[in-house]
Order: C-alpha cells, then sequence, then structure tokens
C-alpha cells in the first residue's frame, strides 16, 4: 500500500492512507498514514458502524492538510 | 490487534517476514485543504465489479471502479487467507468507504468523489506495481483528482 502512495505522489497526486500494520507503514515511510487499531480486513472498523467509519475516514483524509511529512498517525477514538 | 506482536502465530511470522520496499526519500504532493478536494479511493482488497477478470497470484495491474457502482455489486478476488472477510460481506465500507465517502460530500466535508475508484490486488509486491501505478496517475490526474485515499485490507 505505501509503495503505491510513493509512485502516485512521485507522479504528482497526493496520497493519504490507512495503515493496518504500523511496523511495515515505519519501513515503506509513505507521505501520510493514519494507523488504525483493527484486525486485518476491517481497515474501517466494524461493519454497520457509520459513525465509526466515517471518523476513520476524515481523520485519514485530514492527513492531506499537513504541512510536511511523511506523517504516521494513530487513529485514537 | 494492537501491534505485529498481538496477532497470532503462524500469521504473525508470516507477516513480520514480509519484505517491504524502502525508500530513500518520502516525495510530497501537494493537496488542497479536504474541503477543496475531489477524492478517489484505492483499495487493495482485489474488489471489482463481477463481470472484470479475476485477480490471479502477483496481478499488478488495477481495475476500474465506477463511482456510481452499489458496493454490494462488488466481488473479491484477492487470494489471501490472512484478513477477515466476514466485515466485507456484512457491509462493503468496511474496506471500501465509498457510501461514507459519498456522505462527506453531500455535507461539504470534502468537494468531490472522483468519476471512478480503483483495486490493486494487496498480495502482489508493491515493487511489480509500479508502472500501474503511474499509469493510474494519468487517469486520475485527468478525472481533475486532488487526492486519493490508499485503504489495504
Amino acid at each position: 500500500m505505501g509503495g503505491l502512495a510513493h509512485y502516485l505522489e512521485e507522479e504528482g497526486v497526493a496520497t493519504t492512507q490507512i495503515s493496518l500494520i504500523r511496523e511495515h507503514t515505519e519501513i515503506i515511510r509513505p507521505p501520510r498514514a493514519l494507523w488504525v487499531p483493527f484486525e486485518l480486513g476491517r481497515p474501517l472498523g466494524l461493519p454497520d458502524d457509520p459513525a465509526l467509519q466515517t471518523r476513520v475516514l476524515v481523520a485519514a483524509l485530514k492527513l492531506l492538510e499537513a504541512e510536511k511529512g511523511p506523517v504516521l498517525e494513530d487513529f485514537v477514538e | 490487534m494492537v501491534k505485529l506482536s498481538d496477532i497470532p502465530e503462524p500469521k504473525r511470522s508470516y507477516l513480520a517476514a514480509l519484505e517491504c520496499p524502502e525508500f530513500e526519500t518520502t516525495p510530497w504532493a501537494r493537496s488542497p485543504d479536504l474541503k477543496d478536494a475531489r477524492i478517489s479511493i484505492i483499495s487493495t482488497a482485489g474488489i471489482h465489479p463481477p463481470g472484470d477478470p479475476d485477480f490471479g497470484k502477483d496481478s499488478a495491474d488495477y481495475r476500474i471502479i465506477p463511482g456510481g457502482v452499489k458496493g454490494s455489486d462488488l466481488v473479491m478476488s484477492h487470494i489471501s487467507p490472512n484478513f477477515d472477510r466476514t466485515g466485507f460481506a456484512q457491509d462493503i465500507n468496511v474496506i471500501f468507504p465509498i457510501d461514507r465517502l459519498n456522505e462527506l460530500v453531500e455535507g461539504g466535508v470534502a468537494r468531490g468523489v472522483g468519476n471512478n475508484h480503483f483495486s490493486f490486488m494487496g498480495a502482489t509486491d508493491p515493487r511489480d506495481m509500479e508502472q500501474q501505478a503511474r499509469n493510474l496517475a494519468g487517469l486520475l490526474k485527468g478525472d481533475s483528482i486532488d487526492a486519493v485515499i490508499l485503504v489495504p485490507v
């Protein structure tokens, strides 16, 4: 996932992403990433919980407003 | 699940041994503020419309997901057994937040949603996806996309 971010950004497309495995993201160092404490297969949290999904999505998208990076933030409820 | 160390074996050892690409620098493309941004989603869950070819082992290409698609109409051909599939089966937004993104645009939190979204097969080495990703950047710019959100599975 983070590798795609590098290639897209080099072509001029801004990216933000969700990270499920923090250790991998720390190695790849994409420009903007939000680590979430959810199990693999559930990057937005829980099914049929739109409020949680929205909080995760907004937290990841807000990283687009960061002044500089790489940014790796933790999602905190 | 909190960290890699919390994942049960044998999955933990498998994931810990995965080779991650390393980059000397981190590129930085500017995005407008979220309220002014037109966004597309890129998933690595190997999802696609049912009429498209399935992803195979080491597939490095991507599938186009039309912006107006109903999430419940998408299928998944990702090959990995290492992630939960029950959440996706119940609610596509747990891996592909299309309804949530559309709601943010309707509410004025973001400016717009791309005409299309995209999916890769996440089990493929990302270095093999480089050319396809650079090609995809052209499509995104042609759709006036300001930024993408990358969602793993």
